[in-house]
């Protein structure tokens, strides 16, 4: 037998040699969650949705713009985009911006040079804080914080990845104060604070529990059976792990910790029988009867607390499912241990006879205890009723919560991080939508546009990316004024050089049929900003697609003026109304027609007009002027038709154009004055800011309305479809998993509790008052969770099934003695032993709590609470409610006084 | 004896084959790709039809098909004839300071910086400089770093002052023609960015090699690209019309 055991550690021990960490934090998402299903798919489609945020300070008295600080950005930017499994990188180091300038419009870097002078960084300074989509994404509004955004490849190492951005950031960022957030810092923060918490917390508990058992035993052998009983299991299932293929996590790493709690009790047990019936049987007589004895309750107390732990099956989170079944078998294994390889070396090393220690002072209490609720037992349930029905609607308030920021220790650098970027950029955390339709047509456009205007209202959205802005930036680049392509034909065009840009392939994926929204959200709003878009993009996002009208433009602009101005247009009625009356001006309209003079003119001086003389050239500007042909003649003055074609197209291009912007800039101030908002001095920026986007979306009341013919569609009937993806949906997907693990687990360990307890006692009444102490533990837990405002996390929806099956042991053993022996006897005996193995539980899941990571805290802190709570409440409920239940005639009841009311 | 005359022949031979007088026996890397760049921009004119395909993480290619007009020393005219929706659209340099846009989406010439011309476009990993000929001794520095009996090695690097994300090239010349068959990439920290390979020269001109495909890969993300000459003419009438904004808008 000895042998045999020694045989499986050694294989186990090569098992154990194949195990791999898991350092992929991903693997913890639910993978049957709908919502974890799409980020899965768009993370697929586009890559770079997860985002690691390094954000940086400039040294005091300078600011991001002086010459030093640029020149670590940029090395630091470049060493970055180096980096194994990142996507790519954005920082004021790499950023495009378009420029014109006398060489033509120019698409470059924005920082070309590092400034060398003063009037270099000014100069800098001064174009980069004009720049909108640039200040609180990329540079602060104070100018002293930068901010990196690295975009990671799908299927990369988080571990790897972000240990590898720190290192850079500590040659190439030297002596700078950094700051490290976003969902892959937070989550390795998370994982490795609470791992570390694990490694040194586990040594504490072994100590404790050794010390425990020490002093129970006075006998070497039998501490080294007690503790070895448990290691052997730990190595068996952690070995079998090893050869099934899963990894290790840092679920695992908690692994000693709950066998040592759970799993030790057995082999005291076997071993504190046999220590007091050597008195008067010899070793293998002492330990077969010892066997007798407690096998059978440890059987099923081993089976109730395994059975808590395998309930853990109905989780969908594949690494807990195997965390579950690996404890659940652990504890069988301790069991079996300490029932086959305890009793095989202790028959090989007989041990003396240790007299009982009655540890009278507990006996004591115990019993008084005990008498106290047999005689109150009214009072006794009444006051656990009162505390049920007091503490259900509370309870019923804890809510799962699985958004990282919920798990940072104050003062941490998450929380550090989280804090910098909130207050200097808006946000760490990002909401992802993926577009479908057709993105060469001006309507799809249009609506995405639209649905742009929408989230940029939304009070708790700092700032929105999508394929949009580099559309406008190349659109600006063709001299179009950052206009929206009107036609699929200038789509196409710009596309043609935005799809070969860095990042533009995260943005809008190939073929053009799909596009990514990154949508940046203050973390305190994320859930309300979440349903909000959520809500929009079902109930006001346009599937069919129309042109514009004068209500879709008035709601952009009131969208736009409470992003800009952050307050609402209260008359949307007169903004209207406004919007009705407005038009393209008329030929004989005197701004217009100078306008057009000196476009007309300048198009045939160009080299794109054919080739005039000044007569020619006169005799066109003046049929232009009237309102002439003027078509007719610019064809038949070009050396061949098709040169004409395509004179009298460029030059009615440049016409409409001009003709839009005239109208634009003359509808401004009567729009702005509708809106009602109006700005102060000290509002400049703001105010050109608003002009700037309401001159966007004027271009296209007028383009869509008043010159429908130069916007063009690709289809008959256009269409757009949105799926709201990003962190925030995915923490939602994760804490509807929790919740609907918490509940399945319990619901499994309840059942399989009750049915093991039905066929022990053969009672379902008695099954059922075995159980009430844990099942009340768990109201006053989750009760005072609630209201403590405390939430429920991955880690502590598994204190339930826990509480279910270790709880109910204690039970299970107080009325299985009670079938034998007086209430006295039970409560100086048998009571103490509780006491003690309740202890040694209770602190093995205590010292958790002694960590840093505030989920190991709250897990150590529910499970060892709820360990002490099922054994007090045994001792107050278990006589309380015996004979209510018809318990089988109590021998207590001979030798006790009748209490009152009985 | 014999056979020092059999070997001396065979070396004349190739050399006149090549259409070229042999360098000496181990020349220099400044020898070496001055010979490349003879060969390759052996025309003051030239007009080459092609097809640019763009390779999809799925596989399959999407087609591009251009044209390009070179006229010595700087002058060019990309002008992309298929599919639909690229069509008409074109690209003039006029010299190395001058560059035109056109869109036809948008019936505009546009003058844009010159940074353009190192960008690739409709995610290919071409650029317009890619499109037509280069001298390459006008931007490197050779070194030979080695050869075997089919190829020298060339080891290039950027000139001071000249503004590129490869200041770094590894180049093999194919000994019979003188024309580089493979090209490595390399960025200022030495990771490999692109490899280039060219294949099926064939001579157009008494001096001129032409290769009929030229392929890309991105070494970063894997992304492949081609360009297949379908037609190439050299020295024929182009006159400097043909290198105007009229020439870029008509789309002669």
């Amino acid at each position: 037998m000895v042998g045999a055991f020694i045989l499986i550690a050694i294989a186990a021990a090569a098992g154990v040699k194949r195990l791999h960490e898991e350092d992929n934090l991903l693997v913890f998402l639910p993978t049957d969650d709908p919502d974890v299903q799409l980020f899965t798919k768009v993370n697929q489609r586009f890559g770079g949705m997860r985002v690691a945020l390094v954000g940086v300070e400039a040294p005091p008295g300078k600011d991001v713009f002086a010459g030093e600080f640029l020149k670590k950005l940029d090395a630091a930017t470049t060493a970055f985009a180096k980096t194994r499994d990142v996507n790519r990188v954005l920082s004021l180091a790499n950023v495009t911006d378009v420029v014109a300038t006398s060489a033509g419009a120019q698409a470059r870097t924005l920082v070309e040079k590092i400034p060398s002078t003063p009037d270099e960084e000014k100069a800098l300074r001064e174009v980069t804080m004009a720049r909108e989509h640039l200040v609180g994404n990329l540079v602060s509004a104070d100018g002293r914080a930068a901010l990196i955004m690295v975009f990671l490849e799908e299927n990369g190492s988080d571990s790897a990845v972000t240990r590898a951005l720190r290192a850079e950031t500590k040659t190439a960022l030297d002596g700078l104060t950094t700051y490290f957030g976003g969902a892959p810092f937070y989550g390795r923060a998370i994982y490795e604070e609470a791992q570390a918490d694990v490694w040194w917390t586990s040594p504490i508990a072994v100590a404790v529990l050794l010390l425990v058992v020490i002093l129970s035993f006075r006998d070497p052998v039998a501490v080294v059976l007690s503790i070895a009983s448990v290691a052997v299991a730990i190595l068996v299932v952690i070995g079998g792990m090893g050869w099934a293929g899963d990894k290790f996590t840092v679920a695992t790493s908690t692994l000693p910790v709950i066998l040592f709690a759970s799993g030790s009790s057995y082999a005291i047990n076997v071993l504190g029988r046999y220590y007091l019936l050597r008195a008067t049987l010899d070793g293998k007589s002492a330990i077969t009867e010892s066997l007798r004895i407690v096998g059978p309750p440890l059987l099923i107390a081993a089976c109730t607390t395994s059975a808590g732990f395998f309930s853990f099956v109905a989780t969908d989170v594949r690494p807990m499912r195997a965390f579950g079944i690996a404890c659940g078998a652990g504890v069988l294994l301790c069991w079996l241990f300490a029932v086959t390889l305890v009793p095989a070396i202790i028959t090989l090393l007989p041990r003396k006879a240790q007299s009982e220690r009655r540890l009278n002072l507990i006996g004591d209490w115990l019993v008084a205890l005990w008498n106290g609720a047999r005689r109150r037992r009214w009072l006794v349930i009444a006051m656990a009723a009162v505390t049920t029905v007091a503490l259900v609607r509370p309870m019923l308030r804890v809510k799962v919560r699985m958004e990282p920021s919920a798990f940072f220790r104050p003062g941490s650098d998450p929380m550090r991080a989280e804090q910098f970027l909130e207050t200097r950029f808006g946000g760490a955390h990002f909401i992802q939508v993926a577009l479908e339709g057709d993105l060469n047509d001006p309507l799809v456009l249009r609506e995405f546009q639209r649905f742009e205007d929408f989230l940029g209202s939304l009070p708790g959205v700092a700032q929105v990316s999508s394929i949009l802005g580099p559309l406008r930036l190349a659109s600006d680049a063709m001299g179009n004024a950052k206009r929206l392509p009107t036609t699929p034909a200038q789509a196409s065009n710009l596309y043609f050089f935005l799809e070969s840009e860095t990042g533009v392939s995260s943005l809008m994926a190939e073929g053009r049929k799909e596009a990514l929204l990154q949508i940046r959200i203050r973390g305190g709003e994320a859930a309300a900003t979440l349903e909000a878009i959520e809500k929009f993009c079902s109930t006001q996002l346009r599937t069919k697609l129309a042109p514009p009208t004068v209500e879709d433009i008035t709601e952009r602009v009131a969208w736009t003026v409470q992003a800009i101005a952050r307050r609402p247009v209260v008359e949307r009625a007169r903004l209207a109304n406004a919007l009705k009356i407005l038009a393209l001006p008329g030929d004989s309209d005197r701004e217009w027609s100078t306008r057009r003079d000196e476009v007309a003119l300048a198009f045939l001086k160009s080299e794109e007009a054919p080739p005039l003389d000044d007569a020619k050239r006169d005799s066109l500007l003046t049929q232009i002027r009237a309102g002439g042909d003027w078509a007719v003649a610019l064809k038949a003055a070009a050396p061949s038709p098709e040169e004409g074609e395509l004179a009298v197209k460029a030059l009615t291009q440049r016409l409409n154009d001009e003709r839009l912007t005239v109208a634009v800039n003359r509808a401004l101030p009567i729009v702005l004055d509708a809106t009602g908002v109006g700005f102060a001095p000290t509002q400049a920026a703001d105010e050109a800011r608003l002009r700037k986007k309401l001159a966007l979306i004027l271009d296209d009341l007028f383009t869509f309305r008043d010159a429908p013919a130069t916007a063009t569609s690709t289809a008959a009937a256009s269409t757009l479809h949105a799926k709201v993806a990003g962190e925030p949906v995915l923490d939602r997907g994760f804490s509807r998993s929790v919740e609907h693990t918490q509940w399945t687990s319990l619901a499994i360990a309840i059942v399989v509790v009750l049915a093991l307890m039905t066929a022990l006692f053969r009672s379902l009444l008695t099954a059922v008052a075995s159980m009430a102490a844990s099942m009340f533990t768990l109201v006053v837990l989750f009760g005072v969770m609630g209201l403590l405002g405390l939430h429920i996390d991955l880690g502590t929806s598994l204190v339930a099934g826990i509480a279910t099956g270790a709880g109910s042991d204690f039970a299970m053993n107080y009325l299985w003695y009670l079938r034998r022996q007086s209430a006295d006897e039970v409560s100086r005996s048998f009571g103490p032993v509780m006491v003690v193995s309740i202890v040694l539980v209770s602190l093995g899941f205590v010292v958790l709590a002694l960590g840093k990571s505030p989920v190991m805290r709250l897990f150590g802190t529910l499970a060892g609470a709820a360990m002490s709570l099922s054994a007090f409440f045994t001792v107050l409920l278990v006589p309380a409610l015996l004979n209510k239940v018809g318990a089988a005639p109590d021998p207590i009841d001979q030798t006790e006084k009748p209490s009152r009311g009985e | 004896m014999m056979r020092q005359i059999t070997a001396f022949a065979v070396i004349l031979a190739s050399s006149i084959g090549s259409g070229s007088v042999a360098l000496a026996a181990d020349p220099t890397g400044p020898e070496v790709l001055k010979k490349v760049d003879e060969n390759l921009n052996a025309f003051n004119t030239g007009k080459w039809d092609s097809k640019l395909l763009v390779y999809q993480k799925d596989g399959r290619a999407r087609e591009f098909g251009f044209t390009t007009f070179q006229k010595a020393p700087d002058k060019r005219l990309v002008r992309f004839t298929a599919p639909g929706d690229v069509k008409g659209m074109g690209v003039l340099i006029e010299n190395k300071e001058t560059m035109y846009v056109y869109l036809p989406g948008f019936n505009k010439i546009r003058r844009m910086g010159t940074h353009i011309r190192n960008q690739t476009f409709m995610g290919s990993e071409f650029g317009f400089d890619d499109m037509s000929q280069l001298a390459f001794a006008d931007s490197y520095d050779a070194k030979l770093a080695g050869q075997d009996d089919k190829a020298f090695l060339l080891e290039l690097t950027v000139k001071p002052k000249i503004e590129t994300d490869t200041p770094k090239v590894k180049m093999w010349v194919d000994k019979t023609t003188f024309c580089p068959t493979k090209m490595e990439y390399y960025d200022a920290g030495g990771t490999k960015l692109k490899t280039q390979l060219r294949d099926d020269y064939k001579k157009d001109s008494p001096k001129h090699w032409q290769p009929m495909k030229i392929t890309v890969i991105n070494e970063r993300n894997g992304h492949k690209s081609e360009i297949v000459f379908l037609t190439s003419e050299i020295d024929g009438a182009i006159g400097d019309d043909t290198f105007t904004q009229r020439s870029l808008l008509r789309g002669n």
